[in-house]
């Protein structure tokens, strides 16, 4: 409970300062100042129109019995969309350059505990513009209206602050930073019911666009409350195209008729779903009812570069020669892009000339062909550790394709999309094209800061693609070929982890020395936390044959880029041995002493993709005690294991573990002399079915405990109906990982 | 996508070298960052100072206002570093100037970029007017060298109540000057000096004096895991404006208590309150209730049930209290609105009620200081049958008679209209506040079986009721299951039944069955098993070589477990542990296996007697903790009676 009286200044003044530290870290700035008296005037009676509209889903006040022990239930959430380049309330002068968004909003929930009444006891609006509208009111048992007052109203500084069921399309589509005020709702108590609808108007100038994407939304069937009605109406003129396609079950948008012509209307409604309660292995967009949407304002009907459809269609998919067409399009544009966000002189054809030249300086015509790929993938690689943000896919493939076309390299241009998302026929936004390059029998996928050339992506093992060509220059027509991209199995993406560990004298503290092994799709997830606080940037530049960046540098410059290095040398020789502390906590879930941590391979080279390096650390108080005998849990060497609670074991959704792979754990423990082990018989067991393994051979071996355990994720995906196989060595490994052996005194 | 590791990039990427530092900053910088390894910047001098003026504040009243010029040298002791330097204003304290200079060669170039600027309200408070400016100062080279200056003004000097010294950087020399002119009588209150050198001088001229406090080589403020508050530890000084003359009225500002209780209450009185409006409300409330204590506790308990906490604190609304009716139209407020309402619905209902001032346990000044940095916190409290009885309505669920950890042992200041009374709120020991723990548990192959009952008696059982009555529905048996569980994964329960939970005077207990896997082991025909399942060692509170501070629990208790473990018969227990008895002034445990039969039963009794583990306790502290980690090491050795 905070101490809740006045913050004297001087009082806080230290504690002010850590207290600014978290929230410049947490983000969560808020409010502040009054609303001004002058929009009370217009703000609600803005609003009565949206109150006036017959909506028969918010009529009554009852609610389902089988969600009287919910939270809270949304009665009614009502989203009405009108995009309007044209004068369509004629009010718009002749030559009008914005696009307008009318926006409103109905939402009515019961709150049924105290929790939900804590979580809307603040309401939100928006108030940007005079035609803005918001009125609020709670509904008591017995029928009471009761308005909710915003003249306490207070503005809010973030946007972001800004609760889901509060902001506005239009802001979550395009992040605009609007004004927002949130005000208390009094007299919110358990069994209410709080309502509010809101009318605001938004507008975005359109002067010589060509078309403009609005964010792609994937509204997900199911909130954080169970909800009786969800309504979605998007309304566009002519200008605009709407497109959306529903996915695992959820309702469709229908098309309706309208009293324009020139309008069209899609609606949506989905009613009485469930909150969902599967949390383990879950691949949201895959398994859970979801509608994708999207509307796009166009200024010609067959606008060059949008995959949208005809005027006033419903659109919801792409044929293989759309989609072909459309990557082909944006593939061919980027060459125009901006390199850097905001900065629009580097092109990204101006990075590729510079760094063709930069190449051919080092020799790259003269290069065996295999030699330049590799290297000229290690140049696009540098590139991005030089970077802020990672390249886009089609960036990247742009890139690196054009690197290979200087040499005279035919490539070929692969399109998929992310497993994540779904399949290439579910593709419906642009944003969805994943690209790759092919060359013979290999693919180059986007690099990360420490990738190689060929290595795989989780999110497209296994997909559907096409191989797309240029489109001929007259016919338009284009050839495109399907694959499937590659698989991996669980051989392909390992983690090997060798342990010696002893105890110390006084029996009390395991001293550990792990070597840890990893390659693959492994290896990749677990670069980033490998590498943090190592200077790997520093010579990247040797990947594709470069010369160190003092070698054109002036003296003095040099001096100064040696100081540079030398000081973030030292600074991560400070941080890496408490970062390793940290994350090895993590993973006991104990206290850590830490040693030391060496790196014997980075994995970062086509000669050698194995990470491996080693940690010295001891795990103090790890013993337990019976009598004179000492007991020990070396099976939980192997970090905390996932448990499946009881409530998560019956499963409606499928499976989706990610990707392939096995993780080994050979352990080494020495016994301590004057001591005998017992015990090992006890650990040895085998799981082993269609999805996965868990096994743990133990015996003793020149005065030794030797351990091998493996877990192994054979699948990527598993069928809800395979769940139990699972279960059958998830559980083995759970319940192995609290086995001990026993040490018990020779005398 | 944005990547993870940017930064260290970044600082490569800067080619053109930075204006070149001079060889005697450098040789600062490296002087300093031996002394201070872990810190990437220091601040050379940190110079403050205040000078008093006349004038009015909001409410038309003459007052002090005071103007503070600040200036800070902050020099870089590593090649790339960067501080983020903040300052805090308000609607009383106005941030007049705000600028950052940069050193370039001997000279200093100030930067035109005005500070960023935000609100800073904390979580739990609605709104206020708390901000903020800051500039991130970045340094490119060590020994390079930064400058901030400020002029701040306190529209009445009431709100400049206490500076601190240390700074979360370390500081070089730190130095306030209060120029005092004549008409003024100031009082400059030296806290925790004890053990530290501040340099204290007074010099008089021309119509002023000046006190000039100066502490050097200032280490950074730790800020360690549950500390004790740094008002008990670090050196501060209070400034009281006792008085002071304007146009020969001689006027009053914070001279004795008396003057903070008449300011106090003159806001308090500034609420207007309209107590016929609570009538009807209160009516209801009162229905049925016919002793003076069932009313108090249907009111009390109304209060704390019904209305919400939301505190709008800008400006006056920091101090001056909402009105009691307007608090139970919206059903909303903060401490002073809570409190307000629940005096005015006492006195309705006939009850000798006061509005109170006080300070939680965070604060460690008594009442006889007269500063506005004494009290942050208000309640009522009523007169019952010749005791005092405090109320703090914003503490949900907790009984009649009953207090909050965080007021406890802390004076009250209690409005009597003219004048007022300074009580103290009743200290508790660990023994009122109790987490027992009674399990009856019996072997059933590798499994073990049995119940389980939790009893939560004081601040323990207020503290389940806040936690329980506010989560979801749908989460609240998870909870209950949680509490007999014990935080192990392996055990599940069922059968939960409790005690009455809408009745918060009685204990709360949760039982239920439970059945408990994984903690079995069975090696070469033994049985090995623990049945401590709540250590309780407080790992986290052991503190390492480098700790300064002392610990602050912010609660006192005693955990009590009674657990008894049955094997089948031809099974016996080997190998008991011994018990283990440990007493010191701050804290107990005690620990003891007894055999009877196929029985073992496990009684262990942990108590914290004192919030409080201070920097001297520790060698004995962490020599208890080893002690109760070494008990709880112990698994039951389980053998068959043939053996």
């Amino acid at each position: 409970m905070p101490s809740n009286m006045k913050h004297y200044f001087a009082t806080h003044r230290v504690k002010a300062f850590f207290l600014f530290a978290a929230l410049l870290v947490s983000g969560t700035l808020t409010a502040q100042t009054y609303i001004d008296d002058g929009f009370l005037d217009n703000i609600e009676k803005n609003a009565k129109s949206v109150w006036d509209e017959p909506s028969p889903a918010f009529t009554s006040n009852n609610t389902p019995d089988a969600w009287k022990n919910e939270s809270a239930i949304i009665m009614g959430y009502k989203r009405s969309i009108l995009f309007d380049k044209k004068s369509s309330g004629g009010f718009f002068t002749a030559r009008e350059n914005s696009v307008y968004f009318f926006e409103k909003v109905r939402f009515k929930i019961k709150v049924q505990d105290k929790n939900s009444v804590e979580h809307f006891s603040e309401i939100y609006f928006r108030y940007g513009d005079k035609q803005d509208g918001f009125n609020a009111h709670i509904i008591k048992p017995g029928g009471e209206v009761q308005n909710v007052d915003l003249k306490e109203a207070v503005s809010v500084e973030s946007t972001s602050d800004v609760p889901e069921f509060f902001k506005s399309f239009f802001d979550q589509s395009y992040s605009s930073q609007r004004r927002y005020y949130k005000v208390a709702v009094s007299n919110l108590e358990p069994g209410d019911i709080l309502e509010y609808v809101a009318n605001t108007k938004s507008n975005l100038n359109v002067t010589g666009a060509g078309f403009v994407e609005f964010t792609p939304q994937y509204e997900v069937c199911s909130k954080s409350y169970p909800v009786a009605y969800n309504e979605i109406d998007i309304e566009t003129d002519s200008k605009s195209f709407f497109k959306s396609l529903s996915l695992n079950g959820a309702p469709e948008f229908n098309k309706e008729s309208t009293d324009d012509k020139d309008f069209f209307k899609y609606v949506f409604i989905d009613k009485n779903r469930e909150i969902q309660k599967d949390i383990n292995f879950i691949n949201e967009l895959t398994v859970y009812p979801v509608v994708k949407f999207q509307v796009i304002y166009a200024n010609k009907p067959n606008a060059k570069g949008v995959l949208i459809g005809d005027k006033g269609e419903l659109k919801k998919g792409f044929s293989r020669e759309e989609l072909a067409k459309k990557a082909w399009e944006d593939y061919e544009a980027v060459g125009d892009y901006p390199y850097a966000p905001g900065n629009a002189y580097a092109t990204v054809q101006f990075v590729i000339n510079s760094s063709w030249a930069d190449l051919k300086k080092l020799g790259a015509k003269e290069w065996p062909e295999k030699q330049y790929v590799e290297r000229a993938y290690y140049y696009v690689r540098h590139l991005v550790v030089y970077r802020d943000t990672y390249l886009s896919d089609k960036m990247f493939a742009y890139i690196f394709g054009s690197l290979l076309y200087q040499r005279d390299i035919q490539s070929e241009l692969v399109i998929s999309i992310s497993n994540d998302i779904g399949k290439l026929k579910d593709v419906l936004f642009d944003q969805e094209i994943r690209y790759a390059i092919k060359l013979n029998n290999q693919y180059y996928f986007n690099c990360t800061d420490h990738s190689n050339p060929g290595d795989m992506v989780q999110s497209l093992l296994g997909n559907d693609a096409y191989i797309i060509y240029k489109p001929a220059a007259k016919t338009g027509a284009q050839d495109i070929k399907p694959i499937t991209l590659p698989e991996v199995t669980a051989d392909d993406n390992t983690a090997v982890y060798n342990i010696e560990a002893s105890l110390d004298a006084g029996m009390n503290n395991l001293s550990v020395k792990r070597k840890n092994t990893f390659t693959g799709i492994s290896k990749a997830r677990e670069m980033d936390e490998a590498m943090k606080f190592t200077t790997y940037m520093l010579d990247d530049y040797k990947y594709y044959g470069g010369g160190s960046p003092t070698d054109n540098m002036k003296s003095a410059q040099a001096d100064e880029y040696q100081k540079s290095t030398t000081a973030l040398k030292d600074e991560f020789k400070e941080a890496k041995p408490e970062f390793a502390k940290q994350e090895l906590q993590r993973e006991f879930g104990h206290n850590v002493k830490f040693s030391d941590y060496k790196i014997a391979s980075d994995g970062r080279s086509v000669k050698n993709k194995t990470l491996d390096f080693t940690e010295t650390f001891e795990l103090p108080d790890i013993t337990r005690k019976a009598g004179r005998k000492y007991l020990l849990s070396l099976t939980g060497l192997v970090g905390g294991q996932l448990q499946i609670k009881e409530e998560q074991r019956d499963r409606k959704l499928d499976i989706s573990v990610g990707y392939p792979h096995t993780l080994t754990w050979n352990i080494s423990f020495k016994i301590p002399d004057g001591y005998t082990v017992a015990g090992l018989t006890e650990l040895n067991t085998n799981v082993e079915n269609e999805a996965g393994k868990y096994s743990c051979e133990a015996k003793e071996e020149n005065g030794s405990v030797v351990i091998k355990i493996i877990k192994c994720y054979k699948q990527r995906n598993v069928p809800k109906e395979n769940w139990k196989n699972m279960l059958a060595f998830i559980d083995e490994a759970y319940n192995s990982s609290f086995k001990y052996i026993l040490l018990k005194p020779k005398s | 996508m944005l990547k993870r590791f940017s930064k260290a990039l970044l600082l490569l990427c800067i080619s053109a070298p930075a204006f070149a530092q001079l060889p005697a900053d450098e040789q600062t910088a490296t002087e300093l960052s031996k002394k201070y390894k872990k810190e990437d910047v220091a601040c050379l001098s940190s110079y403050h100072y205040f000078t008093f003026d006349k004038g009015k504040n909001a409410l038309g009243e003459k007052v002090v206002v005071i103007q503070e010029d600040a200036e800070m040298e902050f020099i870089s002791l590593k090649k790339f570093a960067t501080l983020t330097y903040p300052e805090f204003y308000n609607r009383f304290v106005q941030l007049k100037v705000f600028k950052k200079a940069v050193k370039m060669g001997s000279k200093y170039i100030t930067s035109d970029r005005a500070g960023i600027d935000h609100a800073v309200t904390e979580d739990g408070v609605f709104f206020d007017d708390s901000r903020v400016q800051y500039y991130p100062l970045r340094f490119d080279q060590k020994g390079a060298m930064q400058r901030i200056t400020l002029k701040k003004e306190y529209s009445d000097g009431k709100y400049l109540t206490r500076v601190f010294f240390h700074m979360p950087y370390p500081v070089k020399e730190q130095a306030f000057e209060f120029k005092v002119p004549e008409w003024l009588s100031v009082d400059f209150k030296p806290m925790n000096f004890t053990g530290y050198k501040i340099e204290k001088t007074e010099t008089k001229k021309g119509g002023y004096t000046s006190y000039v406090f100066v502490m050097k080589d200032l280490p950074p403020i730790t800020n360690e895991f549950k500390s004790v508050g740094r008002a008990f530890r670090d050196p501060h000084i209070v400034i009281q404006i006792k008085s002071f003359e304007a146009k020969g009225e001689s006027l009053k500002g914070f001279d004795k208590v008396d003057d903070i209780y008449n300011w106090n209450n003159k806001l308090y009185m500034m609420a207007g309150n309209q107590p016929d409006k609570l009538k009807p409300v209160l009516a209801k409330i009162l229905q049925g209730k016919t002793t003076e204590e069932d009313k108090i506790k249907a009111v009390y308990y109304w209060v704390q049930d019904n209305i919400r906490y939301i505190a709008y604190e800008d400006g006056y609304s920091g101090y001056i209290p909402s009105s009691a009716q307007d608090v139970l139209e919206k059903k909303y407020g903060d401490c002073k609105g809570m409190a307000n309402l629940l005096t005015e619905f006492l006195k309705l209902a006939g009850v000798d009620a006061h509005f109170t001032w006080i300070g939680t346990r965070s604060i460690p000044y008594p009442q006889s200081l007269p500063a506005l940095c004494v009290n942050n916190h208000a309640i009522c409290t009523i007169y019952y049958k010749d005791k005092e009885y405090f109320l703090d309505a914003t503490e949900k669920y907790v009984p009649f008679g009953e207090n909050a950890f965080r007021i406890q042992g802390k004076e009250a200041m209690i409005a009597k209209g003219d004048a007022f009374e300074i009580k103290q709120v009743p200290l508790t020991t660990g023994n009122e506040h109790k987490v027992q723990t009674n399990a009856s548990l019996a072997l059933n192959n590798n499994t073990l079986t049995g119940s389980v009952k939790v009893t939560l008696t004081g601040n323990e059982r207020t503290d389940f009721q806040q936690e329980y009555q506010q989560l979801p529905m749908t989460s609240q048996k998870d909870f209950l299951n949680g509490m007999l569980e014990f935080g192990n994964d392996n055990m599940q329960a069922t059968d939960i039944k409790t005690s009455d939970l809408s009745n918060r005077e009685v204990p709360v207990t949760v039982e239920g069955k439970v059945n408990l896997d994984n903690n079995v082991n069975t090696i070469a025909g033994d049985k090995y098993i623990s049945i401590d399942f709540f250590p309780k060692t407080l790992q986290r509170y052991t503190p390492d070589e480098k700790r300064v501070t002392a610990y602050d629990f912010d609660y006192v208790l005693t955990y009590d477990d009674d657990i008894s473990l049955t094997v089948p018969n031809g099974w016996k227990f080997t190998d008991i542990p011994q018990k283990l008895e440990l007493t010191s002034d701050g804290y107990s445990f005690k620990g003891d296996y007894t055999v009877v039969n196929n029985t073992i039963t496990l009684r262990k009794t942990l108590t914290i007697k004192n919030n409080i583990i201070n920097v001297s306790d520790f060698a004995n502290w962490k020599k208890f903790l080893e002690s109760i980690k070494e008990f709880n090491k112990y698994f039951l050795t389980v053998t068959q009676n043939a053996k």
